[in-house]
């Protein structure tokens, strides 16, 4: 092998990213050659360096901007567009002759005050609940999207956005008992049992906590859960604490948190 | 909870599943931004061309084929996008110092002493330094420094980014990392005469 294709390698060397034989291979070469160990000084250095440079970081909008541009696009692709005979369609159904022309002009004319009159106490109140629509769809998604990811913390985002979102959004809270049962971090899967405080009035999400009782093996997560049922006062949580109560291989603590919860529940 | 691969969103992408772009973006923003930053020295450009990349994976979702590393397509966009832009902005290429993530940085290390002080003047300055050799490097040379050194991607997905061999890929690092260095030194040598 030449210099040059010794030096080509220089990069995955630095980054540890040659095997062994390789490694070996080069290192023998340097230790030979003067002219490519000082190049291998001087440039690894730099490379080095680059290192060091601190990532540029996003400007916060631009999620923002995002889903904003996602959820209109969503919109767009559902919405058909309006095939092309729509004005030929409506020209056939109107007069031709002058006469009805304005007799139908002035019809619609009274038609349209009236609607007019009756609408506008309506229409903000329609704005406003198509506004919110659009703002819980968005949280939703925000959510969504950021419990799937590879990142702890980012998952933790996630769950702390469900606060913001309504009791009766089922596909988050379904996303969240999901994360209380798979998360790999126990600190997502507390944040996820806290965030379920928010849905105590759903059945599904009281059902949900209680099957996974028997799931966890943190018993941090377990105790956590413990508290949450035994706050929801729901009595079908009593045959599940009570096999945690009486399980030899429970942590001790959480079989006495079951207890303690059992007796809440039984008065 | 169970992870996707970045293919298997996309493909869901495709078929209709447009909410799964919303995964994708989370995953691969702020590497898209950095690199484009690194690019156009331009954060509102930047913003802009992130935006643009998600939205014409969504307007040629339907030509991703399965399979196929989604870091790889989605680099291939952006240097269209990028391209596409470029050529309306030329001459726009200024240096960002980024002064917000330089401090947020020196935040996170504990600079108590007066000689970790002296190290962290030492360090600013030779970041700064790298920076104003990275904006001098060509084009081309500064693209396949930043998808290696910037973006941890392999070799193998940055040749099928470039659409050259593996072993291009490699002599065009190291060439890339030779020029930086010399424009790198000339400046070093410029600020101490």
């Amino acid at each position: 092998m030449k210099c040059e294709d010794y030096r080509a390698r220089l990069p995955e060397y630095w980054e540890g990213a040659l095997v062994d034989e390789e490694r070996a291979d080069l290192e023998m070469h340097l230790a030979a050659c003067a002219a490519c160990r000082g190049e291998a000084r001087s440039l690894g250095e730099i490379w080095r360096g680059l290192g060091n440079i601190p990532e540029a970081q996003p400007p916060s909008d631009l999620r923002r901007r995002f889903y904003e541009r996602l959820e209109s696009y969503q919109q767009g692709a559902l919405e058909t567009p309006p095939g092309p005979s729509w004005a030929a369609r409506l020209r056939s159904w109107l007069p031709t002759h002058p006469a009805w022309q304005i007799g139908l002009a002035a019809a619609m004319l009274v038609v349209g005050f009236f609607a007019g009159y009756q609408m506008d106490n309506r229409r903000d109140a329609a704005q406003v609940s198509q506004l919110r629509a659009e703002v819980n769809n968005m949280r939703q998604l925000v959510t969504l999207s950021l419990l799937q990811q590879q990142n702890a913390s980012e998952r933790l985002r996630g769950v702390t956005y469900a606060y913001r979102m309504a009791e009766s959004d089922t596909e988050v809270l379904s996303a969240l008992l999901e994360t209380i049962n798979h998360d790999p971090n126990v600190n997502v899967r507390l944040a996820a049992v806290d965030a379920l405080h928010g849905f105590s009035g759903s059945p599904v999400a009281r059902r949900g906590l209680i099957q996974s009782l028997s799931r966890q093996e943190s018993p941090l997560v377990q105790v956590s859960l413990i508290d949450t049922l035994a706050e929801m006062k729901d009595e079908q949580a009593v045959p599940a604490l009570r096999t945690l109560a009486g399980d030899q291989a429970a942590n001790p603590q959480v079989r006495q948190r079951a207890e303690w919860a059992l007796g809440r529940l039984s008065h | 909870m169970v992870t996707e691969s970045d293919e298997k969103l996309m493909a869901a992408v495709r078929a209709g599943d447009l909410r799964k772009l919303a995964v994708l973006f989370e995953r691969h923003h702020r590497a898209l931004f950095s690199f484009f930053v690194h690019m156009n020295g331009n954060r509102d450009l930047s913003q802009d061309l992130v935006q643009d990349v998600f939205f014409r994976i969504l307007r040629y979702r339907h030509t991703y084929v399965d399979g196929r590393a989604f870091p790889a397509w989605m680099y291939q966009i952006a240097r269209n996008a990028s391209i596409d832009t470029g050529n309306k902005r030329k001459g726009e290429l200024q240096l960002v110092t980024n002064r917000e993530d330089d401090e947020d940085r020196s935040a996170r290390e504990p600079v108590s002493e007066l000689v970790a002080a002296d190290e962290a003047i030492r360090r600013r300055q030779e970041i700064d330094l790298l920076r104003r050799a990275l904006a001098r490097l060509p084009d081309e040379k500064r693209e396949v420094l930043v998808l290696s050194r910037f973006q941890n991607l392999a070799y193998e997905e940055i040749a099928a980014i470039l659409g050259c061999e593996v072993g291009t890929v490699k002599v065009r690092v190291f060439r890339a990392t030779k020029a930086l260095g010399e424009i790198y030194f000339e400046l070093a040598g410029e600020r101490a005469s």
